[in-house]
């Protein structure tokens, strides 16, 4: 993000906090008080988060001042801004990065072994960044098939037996 | 003193000719621990409650060094990956991470890694001459942390941490730092144990742990920050030295001495560890340093500081454990658990029943830190070869790393869930500058925080003068209130102007003179 | 982080490790067994536990691993142990009374009478003051109670412990009022006066033992009607000698697992509670040392003998106003 980018992405990002105080706020003014139970007013459970709900909203709105002074309501996100940013070869591999590692964490593991979903998760990582997004020329694609193959076997297997028998977790 | 010292010796040379294959059980500890601390999500709490199973059949003795070993280890061990990936091994080692990875990007890898190994000895020294000889003393600071105190120092955590990791907009870092301290709220409250943000979730119910949160963090989004970037030169690790010569050293020995005493008593504070040892070092380093400018760009002395502060800190945690049967950090805890399984019992008639095993425990402490300095300076020519591996077959192995490594914990999905999704907020914090290790620290601190504050305004009812009550509250108190209003305008034209009048006033009296 | 969440997956690899061995009629755990502590390291609960811990071991041929689960007055441990799975391998610990008022004050919905009670010894609860307090003896705390009401600041382990039930058993004989500030544990509530935070406690003897006979603490009665020995400090004078209707039922305490579990495997433990529990020596020696009564049992007699405790604070908690079920409708008669 470019610096001077700041004030808009502020004056977005500080709203969205000061709701998220305001909610907290209310949801802790709505947390039981046990006052059948003779508690200690000082003791009910909204009371700490409520606080720091007022103070996060206290400093986005502080944020939100400066952004408002810096110009930042201006946000100038039309159809051309947004096609820019999805062409944008930062965010197709970001968006490449956190979806190969969503299927992974989120829906392998747990599902497969765990060896295998490991297994194919580095090789895919390794073949789709290696393959589409490489700074060099791709000299000998059979090699990096087999490279990629053994590096992710290994890694599997690596992995997976140290958890296992030095740190004793069960594998998912 | 002098009988302390005959039994530190006896104590030694009890574990050094007793049994020789003791080095080799402290040298394999202390590499496990090395191991535990570099890989993201084992942290030293967990390898030292590892340890506890395993070494169940040894004779209490060398079960507790093999413990101590495993908990040096790990403290240090976490700054490898801190420098060498940007991702703190343990939350200890956030600091370390803030100098150490702009010195590895800049191709000096193994120069940090020298210097952090040196730091951390260094400070596991000092720490554990304090342990020998002023564990009464520093039993007896503990006690006077009461709940304001305690209340104080959470507050002072969020503020300096929010004030050094992000230097050009501290709001952002305390937002940061405030966000933290409400994600700990999740979960099951500690007076009424009402769910509070939990919203009928059963694994909610149990509250968000920091170790997912803190691999997501900084782990999952440094991942998809480093594999964002459309190029990225790979560093040349060019090795010239580890081992860093002494006279950059001593060029800070008052900063390493300082943080040392720091790292000890913020230790021996119960329930507050390492990671606030080694911000508070920090803190003061940087504002006394003659180089603050450097601090955060790929500072020696902030590396240094770093880990001075947070490897003192474990000799620190020790004191009340042996004085007062009460942990100073979590790690901590287990060890105090793993020292009542094997029948010996720390509490205040330690020094009058076994004043032996405080010399016992010093001697764990030496022979465990003797282990790391040596381990930490070997082997690093392979280990920072793994700057010049290409992003693409790194960064998948970090991953799995990072998923197998939140699972580790507790044996939950749930944790893998939690990893991911605050990956996400951490990229996101990330890319609108909010700083990540306040918010890490915010769910350290959380719970101390919660319960302190309740506590003091029970006791108070209420009365905000009882926060000020003791001298110990009045410096936390003031040094955090300080650091918040001096980022402020108004507060920085103050100090301007009295700063002018005292120079113009001193103008005119030198004036005739001149 | 909770370490015990590690100890969960160990147990689990190695269950997956052994093939299961089990014959009819004796129980023989195939994996090592998880010993819940819902309160902080070192505590009372703690301590014994411990020590039984490591005189069952022998006996059952298997590891038994200790875990703290503090946290929301030891309702989160033993609420851990009531979802894990009824197979024998989960225990918890602590005392009877706060098992048996759980449900009454409404934080977790169980009964005393869904629960196997292997019990091991009883603590009273001590009144202590720090050494240099003005307050010589019970009767000057007395005065000080009716002198400042809601002022004295008492400190416990939280909302149900035995401290906390131990200043309201004053409170329904005297009508004293208090301020009363809760901890994560026994420990650190003794710590708290030593500290200077909080002026009283009230938590078991054998949790002030230590800081008693390092001279931090002054006790000044034991709410029985025996005067209480302790090995290496001397006799604390009983709460009768002040409130001579003051009539207390000792606090049990033991080891718990969920009814459910495998008929052989609580046959098993049973005897080996007659056979080692009842003659170990090292339990003995610790409650000699630690202020607290001998008194191993399990089975009908451990729920007889816990029981009037249970009656007696669940309707304390009643009148008082801090339950939300009423007693009798759990089953607990007015005693």
């Amino acid at each position: 993000m470019k610096p001077e980018n700041m004030p808009k992405a502020d004056f977005v990002v500080s709203i969205l906090l000061m709701i998220f105080g305001v909610w907290i706020v209310i949801h802790s003014l709505q947390m039981p008080r046990f006052q059948e139970l003779e508690a200690n007013p000082f003791s009910v459970p909204g009371i700490v988060p409520g606080v720091l709900g007022t103070i996060i909203f206290i400093l986005s709105l502080t944020v939100f001042i400066r952004s408002l002074k810096q110009g930042g309501y201006r946000l100038g996100i039309n159809r051309h801004t947004l096609q820019d940013f999805l062409r944008d070869t930062s965010t197709q591999r970001m968006l490449l990065t956190t979806a190969i590692c969503i299927v992974y964490g989120l829906v392998m593991i747990g599902h497969m072994n765990y060896y295998l979903a490991t297994f194919v998760f580095v090789w895919c990582f390794l073949l789709l960044f290696q393959y589409r997004f490489s700074e060099n020329v791709i000299v000998n694609k059979q090699k990096l098939l087999i490279t990629s193959l053994v590096q992710a076997a290994l890694t599997a297997t690596v992995v997976g037996a140290v958890f296992r028998y030095l740190f004793l977790v069960d594998l998912p | 003193m002098v009988d302390g010292f005959i039994m530190f010796t006896k104590a030694l040379s009890g574990f050094l000719l007793e049994n020789p294959l003791i080095i080799l059980y402290v040298l394999g500890a202390t590499q496990l621990g090395i191991i535990v601390g570099m890989l993201p999500g084992l942290t030293a709490t967990m390898g030292v409650a590892l340890m506890t199973t395993l070494t169940f059949k040894m004779a209490p003795d060398t079960a507790v060094l093999i413990l101590v070993c495993m908990y040096v280890g790990a403290i240090y061990g976490g700054s490898r990956s801190a420098i060498l990936l940007n991702i703190p091994g343990t939350p200890a080692n956030a600091a370390t991470a803030v100098d150490g990875y702009p010195l590895a990007r800049q191709g000096l890898a193994g120069k940090a890694i020298g210097i952090a190994t040196t730091g951390s000895f260094l400070g596991s020294v000092i720490g554990l001459l304090m342990l020998a000889f002023f564990t009464p003393l520093i039993g007896n600071f503990a006690l006077k942390f009461k709940s304001f105190e305690f209340f104080w120092l959470a507050i002072f955590g969020i503020v300096i941490c929010g004030n050094l990791t992000a230097p050009k907009d501290p709001l952002k870092g305390w937002i940061a730092g405030f966000l933290g301290l409400l994600v700990a709220m999740i979960g099951m409250e500690p007076y009424h144990a009402y769910q509070r943000f939990s919203f009928g979730y059963m694994d909610l119910s149990g509250g968000i742990h920091l170790i997912p949160a803190m691999v997501g963090a900084f782990g999952f989004a440094e991942i998809i920050t480093v594999m964002k970037q459309p190029r990225m030169e790979v560093v040349k690790g060019k090795i010239d030295r580890i081992i860093p010569r002494s006279k950059n050293i001593i060029k800070y020995w008052r900063s390493i001495i300082r943080s040392g005493l720091v790292g000890t008593f913020i230790g021996a504070i119960p329930g507050v560890g390492e990671d606030i040892a080694a911000w508070t070092s920090y803190d003061l380093a940087k504002n006394s340093s003659k180089e603050a400018k450097q601090f955060g760009k790929g500072s020696i002395e902030g590396l240094l500081v770093a880990e001075t502060g947070n490897n003192s800190a474990v000799a620190g945690a020790m004191i009340p454990v042996l004085s007062l049967a009460i942990p100073g950090s979590a790690p901590a805890a287990v060890l105090l658990a793993a020292m009542f399984i094997h029948g010996v019992r720390p509490g205040p008639l330690i020094m009058i029943e076994f004043p032996e095993f405080v010399y016992q425990v010093v001697a764990m402490v030496l022979l465990a830190t003797t282990a790391m300095f040596v381990l930490g300076l070997s082997m690093v020519r392979p280990l920072v070869k793994v700057l010049s591996i290409p992003r693409e077959k790194l960064m998948p192995v970090v991953f799995v790393l990072c998923v197998i490594g939140s699972y580790a914990i507790q044996a939950r999905l749930f944790d893998v869930g939690v990893m991911v999704v605050f990956g996400f907020i951490g990229y996101y914090m990330r890319e609108m500058d909010y700083p990540i290790a306040p918010m890490v620290l915010g769910i350290i601190l959380g719970t101390i925080l919660d319960k302190n504050l309740i506590r003091s305004l029970i006791i108070s009812e209420g009365n905000p003068l009882y926060f000020f009550d003791s001298p110990i509250s009045i410096i936390i108190a003031s040094v955090t209130i300080i650091t918040f209003f001096s980022r402020t305008r108004w507060f920085q034209a103050i100090k301007n102007n009295i700063a002018k009048t005292i120079r113009t006033k001193i103008f005119r009296v030198n004036k005739p003179a001149g | 982080m909770k370490p015990h969440r590690i100890v969960i997956a160990i147990i689990l690899c190695i269950l997956l490790a052994m093939p299961v061995c089990a014959s009819a009629g004796t129980w023989k755990p195939a994996k090592p067994i998880k010993l819940i502590v819902p309160w902080g390291a070192g505590g009372s609960t703690d301590q014994v536990t411990r020590v039984c811990a490591g005189e069952l071991e022998g006996p059952l041929g298997q590891k038994i691993v200790v875990v703290n689960q503090p946290g929301a007055s030891g309702s989160i441990g033993t609420k851990n142990t009531l979802d894990a799975p009824k197979d024998g391998y989960t225990w918890t610990s602590g005392a009877a009374k706060d098992l048996g008022t759980y449900q009454i004050l409404g934080m977790i919905d169980t009964n005393i009478r869904d629960w196997h009670l292997f019990l091991n010894i009883s603590l009273p609860q001590v009144v202590a003051v720090r050494t240099d307090s003005p307050y010589k003896s019970f009767g000057d705390l007395l005065d000080v109670f009716k002198r400042n009401p809601g002022k004295i600041k008492v400190s416990s382990a939280g909302i149900n412990s035995a401290g906390h039930s131990g200043i309201e058993t004053i409170k329904k004989y005297t009508g004293i009022s208090y301020k009363h500030i809760t901890y994560d544990g026994g420990n650190p509530a003794v710590i708290a006066v030593v500290a200077g935070e909080a002026d009283v406690v009230t938590q078991l003897s054998s949790e002030e033992t230590d800081m008693l006979k390092a001279g931090k603490l002054r006790a000044l009665a034991v709410l029985d009607d025996n005067p209480l020995n302790i090995k290496g400090y001397g006799t604390v004078p009983p709460v009768t000698k002040w409130i001579p209707e003051f009539k207390g039922a000792p606090i049990y305490f033991g080891i718990f697992i969920p009814k459910g579990v495998p008929e052989e495997m609580v046959q098993t433990l049973g005897k080996a509670w007659d056979n080692v529990i009842m003659k170990s020596d090292r339990l003995k020696e610790y409650a000699a040392g630690r202020g607290a009564v001998f008194a191993p049992s399990w089975g009908d007699e451990a729920q007889k003998r816990a029981f009037p405790k249970i009656q007696e604070d669940a309707w304390l908690k009643w009148d008082s106003g801090k339950a939300k079920i009423q007693p009798d409708k759990a089953g607990i008669p007015k005693p």
